[in-house]
């Protein structure tokens, strides 16, 4: 009765995952599936849009301090891109961004070397 | 180092799209510099067109120890094949916030290296960093002056402002700005 009753309850992770961006996270990615939706509308302007929204709420702490993150250089391309009227371009440059945040939000710091 | 370095350059752009290469560098008990960790860190999958995630553990820590980072800043196709590209704000953070002293750039034939100085604050947030960093070359690029040298300009200043000590050149010779 006890085993039929174990297998029946719901499933639980065994531990939480470890996600640095919290509570700022699922609003960020929110907005990357909204951007996703509108890539595949073709409407590229809305893209632009919600993935502007997405960065912004994401922030800029998301990734330990060893990473090499260098996404706010390319971010100027993107905007570049977008001023220049190349909004696809922009959206798919903006997406892999936002995309490489939040993925680098699971990311553990590495232990840091002795001084 | 410089040759080692120069090679990186050349592997940032395999089948002609931009990927960012580095590796750790580290000093010995007489303070001469290496590179260890070639290509940085494994097992974690991330984009390396914007990323470099150095690894930060060292072979044979009775001799060495880490002290900085080196990776390419390559922009392909996309980014008008770009070079001369300083350090970006989240590079800066990164010295700031991170336990290294030294932080060092290949872009094209160019290198920047920014070193830490008693000048330098242990703290900085990171938004005002980077908002700062992209306002600022955005600025110089509707200003007339090019991605690239908008973000030399940016770097120097910064260097200014978080007491770094700043050098660029090339072909392994730097000098400080």
């Amino acid at each position: 009765m006890l085993l039929a009753l174990l297998l029946l309850a719901p499933a639980t992770s065994s531990s939480p995952s470890f996600n640095r961006c919290q509570p700022r996270f699922e609003k960020a990615a929110a907005q990357l599936r909204v951007a996703d939706g509108a890539t595949k509308r073709g409407d590229y302007r809305a893209a632009n849009v919600a993935l502007d929204a997405g960065l912004e709420r994401l922030g800029y702490d998301y990734a330990p301090p060893e990473v090499a993150d260098d996404t706010d250089l390319h971010l100027i391309l993107a905007k570049g891109q977008q001023r220049n009227g190349k909004l696809r371009l922009a959206a798919a440059s903006k997406r892999s961004i936002l995309a490489s945040r939040l993925r680098l939000c699971s990311l553990p710091a590495q232990r840091t070397p002795r001084r | 180092m410089v040759a080692l370095m120069a090679a990186q350059w050349r592997a940032s752009f395999p089948h002609g799209h931009q990927k960012e290469q580095g590796g750790t560098i580290v000093a010995d008990q007489h303070g001469g510099l290496s590179i260890q960790n070639v290509g940085g860190a494994r097992g974690f999958r991330y984009n390396q067109g914007h990323l470099f995630l150095p690894n930060l553990r060292i072979s044979d820590p009775a001799r060495f120890r880490a002290v900085g980072t080196f990776h390419t800043h390559p922009y392909d196709g996309s980014g008008n094949w770009a070079t001369g590209v300083s350090f970006s704000g989240g590079d800066m953070g990164s010295l700031i916030l991170g336990p290294f002293l030294l932080s060092v750039v290949q872009s094209g034939p160019r290198m920047f290296a920014y070193v830490k100085t008693k000048l330098t604050p242990a703290y900085v947030d990171k938004w005002v960093l980077h908002k700062d960093s992209e306002e600022e070359v955005w600025m110089r690029m509707r200003a007339g002056q090019t991605f690239s040298q908008g973000s030399r300009i940016m770097a120097a200043g910064h260097a200014l402002q978080f007491g770094f000590a700043y050098y660029q050149g090339a072909h392994g010779v730097l000098t400080r700005i």
